[in-house]
């Protein structure tokens, strides 16, 4: 077996909400060794699995922390007044997420496809989603490489319903102030590409 | 065989000797003895005294008989027995034990072991000194000597104290106080646990365990370049916000909001940051940077004005009904800040905007008001309603309608509408009174008035209410004002010292039940209460009543005018301390603008029962104990009625 050293010339991501934790990293190791050693992994295989019931903290389809809200909420105007808003963030469901491999065979371009299930609480809803992405090396010189790697999710929509009161009033959960003043999740489908070079010695 | 024969001579010659041979023939008679000395006495009467020849004693066993046998010429002997005690030495001890050596005549030695008969034991003021005296039966006594340690107790722990009570054997305790030597902190995964194991120097340890809470962080400006001169065009680089993090005790640090420039800043925050906008809006000429929190009331045409800053004394003179408050020596007056409960709310963005306050009062003179007329009275509701609500949007309207119904409304810069306006929170801060229903005075001495005299009262003036309340419940219009059927209606409760309900227009409110359902009856309080320092009924004020229609509508709020002696100005008179249910009203209308703003879906009967359920006692002197029938309800709390009330679902 030949024994490979990898040493990165250097990384260039383009735009990237969050590159996926897990994925990526064993995607492009995996595409650089397919060519470097030229042996093909005629099955499909899985680069990223997760199961998980989501509890006060949720996360992106990537991995990455999307917000994390308190046990106890305290009324920002009153710190006397406080609600344990804890089951409000208790997911109903097992999220399922996962990232499935398979290799072009003639053009040796991994192709990936995943799946996330979502999750949904009483006061946070994420919609399932769906992955796509490809990578490919190419042997740009005698033991250069070039690496490249883009992906992106789909769907994955974030809902959050206001906590409401006996007067019907409508807050925002985690601090208890007027639901029209809820900050904004700022959340978009999370796409990542990514170049890398290795130098294989 | 000669030898043989000279023994046997010898003896017989001494024998003779001694018999008296030699005394020429003399026979012994008889012969005495006492100890070693020998009488004999001889048949011829003479006596001859012989001392013993030698001597030979001999003990027995018992060490105390004592035979001496004294031997005699003559051959004979006496045997002389005595007993000899023995001699005790002095005593000896070892305990409680005396131990006493007898030596006896024959130079032996017997020795005796004497247990005490009694003891008395006694404790030096050291408490580990005992002194233990024994007494033996030859009345001998010992001393002995001995400390005795103290028996340390368990030690018991309070935080970084260790506590040992030691006990003593005359029965005494000590009680030592030693302090950790050294501690050890660690903290649980949940950041917030922390476990402090103490040790101390006897190698005690003891583990405290305390939950610390993180420290949410104020999200700050924290880059953000700005021209010099608002209204000069160039470039501004995008203003940004620190996250909002916890910072634990352990060190760690988590974000619970990312920075923003759609998160909350405030005021004093930008005053950091050398802007002097008030409107805290950022302006260039290629983008506008809202700094304020989400959707922000800051943009209210008071909020600027009345924000509150180290001197309090506002940057420029304020209008209201078109009538400027100055001071006295500057352009703006030095007001007093609101209270903490309006602070807070503010600083969060909480307003009013886009509620409309319309305040009924006198204004009949408004351009021309002077504090002696009183027709400045409309201008000091309206500052109060825009001090507690400065995003609302203030519009007046003469009392004087209510009795012909022909009054012309007008906005805060006393602008007569010309387009229909729709009002979510009328204030009235006066009332109809029987011209002879007040304090009836003769000679200096004043009385109640009768209740023949208010009865009076509530015939003359039965017309004018129903006409109110018409308008109130949207049968008869005013121009330009929208109908007020779901209006939140605020009422002062009188100047009198009386009960409420003899102020004949609150006792009309209560009375309709459309309008009682949005009612808010508001007394007078000499301060802004808050738990440390409490606030008093005022002095003048009416206070709730026994009529619990009234009183359960009833709350209470400051009556002063935010201001000291003397510093203000309107319309070039000077307004001393004014206070009066009158200004107490408008806050609570205040409040319930700010309520309606941030809460669309609140109507005017929920908005009014948030304000009396929320109102609280214990920022007032007479908790625990506040009578309904004084307070009402309580004082009337901006930050409580913002805060959810029920069940969270």
């Amino acid at each position: 077996m030949r024994l490979l050293l990898f040493l990165t010339g250097f990384i260039f991501c383009g735009y990237s909400q969050s590159q996926d934790v897990n994925h990526l990293p064993l995607i492009v190791r995996a595409s650089q060794h397919l060519a470097i050693t030229g042996r093909v992994i005629e099955y499909p295989f899985i680069s990223s699995f997760n199961i998980e019931q989501e509890s006060l903290t949720f996360r992106k389809s990537s991995g990455a922390i999307l917000q994390s809200f308190p046990k106890v909420a305290y009324s920002a105007y009153d710190s006397a007044i406080k609600y344990d808003v804890s089951s409000f963030y208790n997911s109903k469901n097992v999220r399922i997420k996962f990232i499935i491999n398979y290799i072009e065979p003639s053009s040796k371009i991994f192709i990936s496809v995943g799946y996330d299930r979502g999750s949904q609480a009483e006061k946070i809803n994420l919609s399932r989603a769906y992955f796509i992405g490809l990578t490919r090396t190419f042997n740009i010189h005698k033991n250069g490489y070039l690496t490249t790697s883009s992906g992106s999710w789909f769907g994955g929509k974030i809902t959050q319903y206001p906590c409401i009161d006996s007067y019907d009033r409508e807050y925002y959960c985690p601090n208890l102030t007027a639901w029209i003043d809820r900050p904004n999740l700022d959340f978009q489908n999370e796409k990542y590409f990514q170049i890398k070079y290795v130098f294989a010695f | 065989m000669k030898r043989i024969y000279y023994v046997t001579i010898f003896p017989l010659f001494l024998l003779m000797l001694l018999s008296g041979c030699a005394g020429g023939g003399v026979i012994v008679s008889s012969r005495t003895y006492v100890a070693g000395t020998q009488t004999v006495t001889y048949s011829n009467g003479s006596t001859v005294t012989n001392t013993a020849t030698s001597t030979a004693v001999v003990w027995a066993s018992d060490h105390i008989t004592s035979t001496t046998t004294y031997s005699f010429a003559d051959g004979t002997t006496n045997a002389v027995v005595a007993t000899v005690a023995g001699t005790a030495g002095t005593p000896s001890y070892s305990g409680s034990t005396q131990t006493i050596v007898t030596t006896y005549g024959d130079a032996t030695t017997s020795t005796a072991t004497n247990a005490a008969v009694s003891n008395v034991i006694t404790w030096a003021s050291d408490h580990v000194t005992r002194t233990t005296t024994y007494t033996y039966a030859d009345g001998g006594s010992n001393a002995v000597v001995a400390t005795v340690a103290g028996t340390a107790g368990t030690p018991s722990y309070s935080g970084s104290t260790q506590t040992i009570v030691t006990t003593y054997g005359d029965a005494t305790t000590s009680t030592a106080t030693n302090a950790a030597v050294s501690n050890v902190i660690t903290w649980a995964s949940d950041h917030v646990t922390r476990t402090t194991t103490y040790t101390y120097a006897d190698g005690g340890s003891n583990a405290v365990v305390a939950t610390v809470a993180g420290t949410t962080s104020t999200p700050v400006l924290t880059a953000s370049v700005y021209p010099s001169d608002w209204t000069t065009t160039g470039v501004v680089t995008a203003p940004s916000t620190s996250s909002v993090t916890i910072t634990y005790g352990d060190g760690t640090v988590t974000t619970t909001q990312a920075g923003t420039t759609a998160l909350p800043f405030d005021q004093t925050t930008l005053s950091a940051q050398s802007i002097t906008d008030p409107s805290a809006v950022v302006a260039s000429t290629t983008t506008t940077y809202n700094l304020t929190w989400g959707t922000p009331d800051k943009s209210g045409p008071g909020y600027a004005l009345n924000f509150p800053n180290a001197s309090n004394t506002l940057s420029s003179a304020p209008g209201y009904a078109g009538i400027t408050v100055a001071g006295q020596t500057t352009t703006g007056p030095t007001l007093l800040q609101p209270s903490a409960d309006v602070l807070a709310a503010w600083n969060s963005g909480w307003t009013g905007k886009g509620i409309n306050i319309l305040l009924s009062d006198s204004y009949a003179n408004r351009s021309g008001c002077t504090y002696l007329n009183g027709n400045c009275h409309g201008v000091m509701t309206m500052m109060n309603a825009n001090l507690s609500a400065p995003g609302a949007t203030l519009f007046g309207l003469d009392y004087a309608f209510v009795t012909n119904f022909t009054g012309t409304a007008f906005d805060g810069n006393g602008t007569n509408l010309t387009s229909s306006k729709s009002i979510n929170v009328i204030n009235m801060s006066w009332g109809f009174i029987y011209s002879a229903n007040n304090w009836n005075c003769s000679n200096g001495a004043c009385v109640a008035p009768t209740d023949i005299v208010y009865n009076d009262g509530i015939t003359s003036t039965a017309t004018t209410h129903v006409h109110l309340i018409n308008v109130l419940n949207g049968v008869t219009s005013v121009t330009n004002l929208s109908n007020f059927s779901n209006t939140v209606v605020v009422k002062s409760a009188g100047n009198d010292g009386l009960d409420t309900k003899y102020d004949l227009t609150v006792l009309a409110l209560s009375g309709n039940s459309n309008v009682q359902s949005r009612l808010l009856i508001v007394g007078a309080l000499d301060k802004n209460g808050t738990v440390a320092s409490t606030a008093s009924k005022a002095s003048y004020t009416n206070y709730a009543g026994t009529n619990t229609v009234i009183s359960d509508r009833f709350v209470m709020a400051n009556g002063e005018m935010p201001w000291t002696t003397g510093s203000v100005k309107i319309n070039g008179s000077y307004f001393g301390v004014m206070q009066g249910t009158s200004f107490a009203a408008p806050l609570v209308a205040g409040y319930a603008a700010v309520l309606m703003s941030k809460f669309p879906n609140l109507n005017a009967i929920n908005t009014s029962n948030i304000i009396l359920d929320t109102a609280r006692t214990d920022t007032l002197s007479c908790t625990p104990d506040c009578s309904s029938a004084i307070y009402g309800k309580g004082e009337a709390s901006l930050s409580r009625a913002l805060a959810p009330v029920g069940r969270l679902r």
